[in-house]
C-alpha cells in the first residue's frame, strides 16, 4: 500500500474512534457533568437521607435539573442549573 | 526414600521456575524502560507509528466491531430477561451502557486484541529475529528497540482505546436494537435512564483509562515475547501461544485491580 | 606476503605492488565462550586484517568462525584479549561509540537478512535514510548506483519474497556497502548458491573490495571460490589458528589438518565419527 493510502486509512480509523467517543459522550453519558450554564446551590437538612448518594440527579417535575455533589449524614447539597420558574416539588 | 527425593526435586523445579520468571520479569521491565527512553525520536518520524496503527488498529477493526455488536445483542437480551423479573426493564439502557463502558468494552477488546494483533506482532518480531533482520539492523548501527519495537508499542497504546470505544459504542447500539425495536422497551426510557446513570468521567473516562492500561500491557507482552523468542519455527509458535495466555491473564488481573481502585466508594 | 599473485582477479594487488596496507582489524589473544562454564569457543586467538585485502577465515562447522565476526561487530565481548577496529578496542566501547564504529562496517548475513516488509530499493536505502540527511533525489541516485554495482538495478521495486536466494544476497551486499564502509564482513556468502551465482558473488566481493579500497573478511568453508579471490587465509581449529598463509602456500601445505580440508577427505584430524562408545560396546561384541 502506498504511503498516502496508509495515512488515509489510519486517519479514517482514528476518525471513527472519535465519532464513537462523541456518541458515548453525548448520547450515552451524563452531559450535565460538563455543562457550563450558571448554577446555584441549594442545601437541605434531612433527618434521614435514606439511600441518597452523591451525584444523584435532582429532578424538577421529572426533568433532571442538577446533581447532588454532597450527601452526607443528614445534610444534602444540591446544585441546580437555573432558577426554578415556580416553587414546585423538587425531588432528589 | 524416593518420596523425599521426589518432593525435593519438585521444590527444586519450583525454585527454578520462580527464579526464571522473576528474571524474565526483570528483563522485560528493563526492556520496557529502554523502549520508552528511545521513543522521543518518534515525534520527528510519526509515520513509523501511523504505519503500525494500520496493522494493529485498522486490521482489528472488523473483529472488534462485529464482536461489539454481538455482545450488545446479548446484553440486550439477557439484560431484559433479568430486569423483567423485577419489573425494571426500563433500566435496560443503563444496564447495557454501564456494563460496556466500565467492563466489557475495555476487557473484551483487550482479549480480542491480544488474540488478533498481539499474536501477529509476536510472530512478526519473532520471524524478524529468526531471519537475522534484528541483528542486521544492529550491525547497521540502528537500534531495533527504537526503530522496530517502539513504534509498535505506541501504535498499540493509541489503537486500543480507539478500538474499545468503538466496541462500546457499537455494543450500545446493538443493545438498543435488541431492546427497543425487537423486544419493545420504551426508547425514551432506554436513553434517558442511561444518560441519567452513566457519568462521563467516572464511567466512560475510567473505561478509557482501563483500555489504555490494557493497551500498554497487551502490546508490550506481545512485543517482548517476539523479541525473546527462540529463532526457530517452534520458538515463534510457542511465543505466540505465550502472548495470548500471558496477555489474557494480565488483562483480567489488571481489570480486577483497576476496578477496585476506580469504582469503590 | 604479497609477492606474486597470478590470479586473474588479483590484478589490483599487482598494480599496488608490494606495499602492505595498515592494519584495520586486529584480534589479540582473545578468549571467548558464550556463557561462563560453556564450551570455550576461542582460546588465545590472534589475527590481523589489513586494508585492501580480502581475507578468508575458514574451518569446519562450529569452529568459531562466525563468533569472530560477532566479536568484531561488537555483538559480543571477549572475556580476555583485545579486538581492535581502527586501533580502538570494540569490547570496551560504550553503546554510542559502538554505533559510530558500526557505521564504518558493512555486514552481509548468511541468507541476506533483508527486511521483508521493505522493497529491494528501500532495503538498500535503509542505512542511507537512517544515517544521512540526503535529499530524496540524491538518495535515489545513490541507491540505484549500489544496485547497479550488484547487477540488480532493474529489480528495485520487487519485494524480498519475490526474488531468489542468490539475488537476495546480492541486494544485501548492496545494502552492506551503502555507506561505503572500510570494513566489509561476509558470513558464509557462498553457502547454497548455484555455480553461476557463486562466480558472480566471488567476483563482486573482489571487485567491490578493490573499488572501495576496503578490507573484506570472508567467513566461509568454500575452498575453490575463496582461494580464487583471497589474499590471505586463516584456518581455525579448536578455537585457535590451525594454519594460515596465502592460498598458494596453503595449497602446497603438508599439514594434515589443512590437507584434510583442502582434499575434502572424510576422515583425518577432524574425525568422521562423533565421539562416543566404541563399536564393540554398542553392538555387544565382547573382545575377550
Amino acid at each position: 500500500m502506498r504511503k498516502s493510502a496508509i495515512d488515509i486509512w489510519v486517519g479514517i480509523f482514528v476518525a471513527i474512534g472519535l465519532l464513537a467517543a462523541l456518541f458515548l459522550a453525548l448520547k450515552v453519558g451524563n452531559m450535565n457533568a460538563v455543562s457550563f450554564a450558571p448554577t446555584y446551590k441549594i442545601s437541605a437538612r434531612f433527618d434521614n437521607i435514606g439511600g441518597l448518594k452523591p451525584r444523584a440527579p435532582v429532578k424538577s417535575a421529572g426533568v433532571v435539573e442538577g446533581t447532588t455533589p454532597e450527601a452526607r449524614g443528614s445534610i444534602a447539597t444540591a446544585i441546580r442549573k437555573a432558577r426554578p420558574k415556580a416553587l414546585n416539588t423538587v425531588s432528589i | 526414600m524416593t518420596m523425599v527425593k521426589k518432593t525435593l526435586d519438585l521444590l527444586g523445579d519450583l525454585g527454578f521456575f520462580i527464579r526464571r520468571n522473576l528474571t524474565s520479569l526483570g528483563n522485560a521491565s528493563r526492556m520496557f524502560v529502554a523502549v520508552i527512553w528511545r521513543s522521543g525520536f518518534l515525534l520527528k518520524r510519526p509515520r513509523l507509528v501511523s504505519d503500525q496503527i494500520l496493522f494493529v488498529g485498522n486490521h482489528s477493526f472488523v473483529i472488534i466491531a462485529i464482536s461489539g455488536l454481538f455482545v450488545g445483542f446479548v446484553l440486550g437480551l439477557q439484560g431484559y430477561y433479568t430486569l423483567n423479573r423485577y419489573g425494571s426493564e426500563q433500566a435496560l439502557g443503563l444496564l447495557v451502557a454501564l456494563s460496556l463502558t466500565r467492563e466489557l468494552g475495555p476487557v473484551i477488546t483487550a482479549l480480542l486484541f491480544a488474540g488478533r494483533a498481539g499474536t501477529s506482532l509476536t510472530a512478526e518480531i519473532g520471524l524478524m529475529k529468526a531471519g537475522e533482520q534484528l541483528s542486521a539492523m544492529e550491525m547497521m548501527a540502528v537500534d531495533p528497540l527504537g526503530r522496530v519495537i517502539a513504534p509498535r508499542l505506541w501504535a498499540g497504546i493509541i489503537a486500543m482505546p480507539i478500538l474499545a470505544t468503538i466496541f462500546t459504542a457499537v455494543g450500545v447500539m446493538g443493545g438498543y436494537f435488541v431492546g427497543v425495536p425487537l423486544i419493545g422497551v420504551d426508547s425514551g426510557a432506554f436513553w434517558s435512564q442511561m444518560q441519567g446513570g452513566v457519568d462521563l468521567f467516572s464511567d466512560i473516562g475510567n473505561g478509557l483509562i482501563k483500555s489504555m492500561v490494557f493497551g500498554v500491557a497487551v502490546t508490550f507482552i506481545a512485543l517482548y515475547q517476539g523479541y525473546e523468542a527462540k529463532p526457530t519455527p517452534e520458538g515463534v509458535s510457542q511465543a505466540t501461544t505465550r502472548t495470548v495466555v500471558i496477555s489474557s491473564l494480565s488483562v483480567l488481573a489488571l481489570d480486577f485491580l483497576l476496578t477496585a481502585m476506580m469504582f469503590s466508594n | 606476503m604479497n609477492t606474486s599473485q597470478p590470479h586473474s582477479l588479483n590484478t589490483h594487488q599487482q598494480a599496488v605492488g608490494q606495499a602492505l596496507g595498515e592494519v584495520v582489524v586486529s584480534i589479540k589473544d582473545v578468549n571467548f565462550s558464550y556463557a561462563p562454564g560453556e564450551r570455550q569457543i576461542l582460546s588465545g586467538l590472534s589475527m590481523e586484517f589489513r586494508r585492501g585485502q580480502v581475507v578468508a577465515v575458514m574451518g569446519g562447522s562450529g569452529c568459531g568462525k562466525t563468533t569472530i565476526l560477532r566479536l568484531i561487530g561488537g555483538q559480543y565481548a571477549a572475556q580476555s584479549g583485545e579486538v581492535l577496529f581502527e586501533d580502538r578496542d570494540i569490547g570496551k566501547m560504550s553503546a554510542a561509540q559502538l554505533m559510530i564504529a558500526r557505521r564504518r562496517m558493512g555486514m552481509l548475513f548468511q541468507f541476506g537478512a533483508l527486511f521483508t516488509d521493505l522493497s529491494v530499493f528501500e532495503n538498500v536505502a535503509f542505512p542511507l535514510r537512517e544515517h544521512t540527511d540526503l535529499s530524496e533525489d540524491l538518495l535515489h541516485s545513490l541507491v540505484l548506483m549500489k544496485l547497479n554495482a550488484v547487477g540488480l538495478r532493474g529489480a528495485r521495486d520487487l519485494m524480498p519474497s519475490q526474488i531468489s536466494g542468490g539475488m537476495a544476497r546480492r541486494v544485501a551486499l548492496a545494502r552492506a556497502i551503502a555507506l561505503d564502509p572500510p570494513l566489509i564482513m561476509y558470513d558464509e556468502p557462498f553457502a547454497g548458491l548455484d555455480p553461476i551465482s557463486l562466480g558472480i558473488t566471488a567476483r563482486l566481493i573482489r571487485d567491490l573490495n578493490n573499488a572501495l579500497g576496503a578490507t573484506s573478511l570472508l567467513v566461509t568453508h568454500d575452498v575453490e571460490e575463496t582461494f580464487e579471490i583471497a589474499d590471505y587465509v586463516y584456518f581455525i581449529a579448536n578455537g585457535r589458528i590451525g594454519a594460515e598463509g596465502t592460498p598458494e602456500d596453503l595449497s602446497r601445505s603438508t599439514d594434515p589438518f589443512v590437507r584434510q580440508f583442502l582434499d575434502a577427505a572424510p576422515d583425518g584430524p577432524v574425525p568422521f565419527h562423533y565421539p562416543g562408545k566404541s563399536l564393540a560396546e554398542d553392538f555387544g561384541v565382547v573382545v575377550k
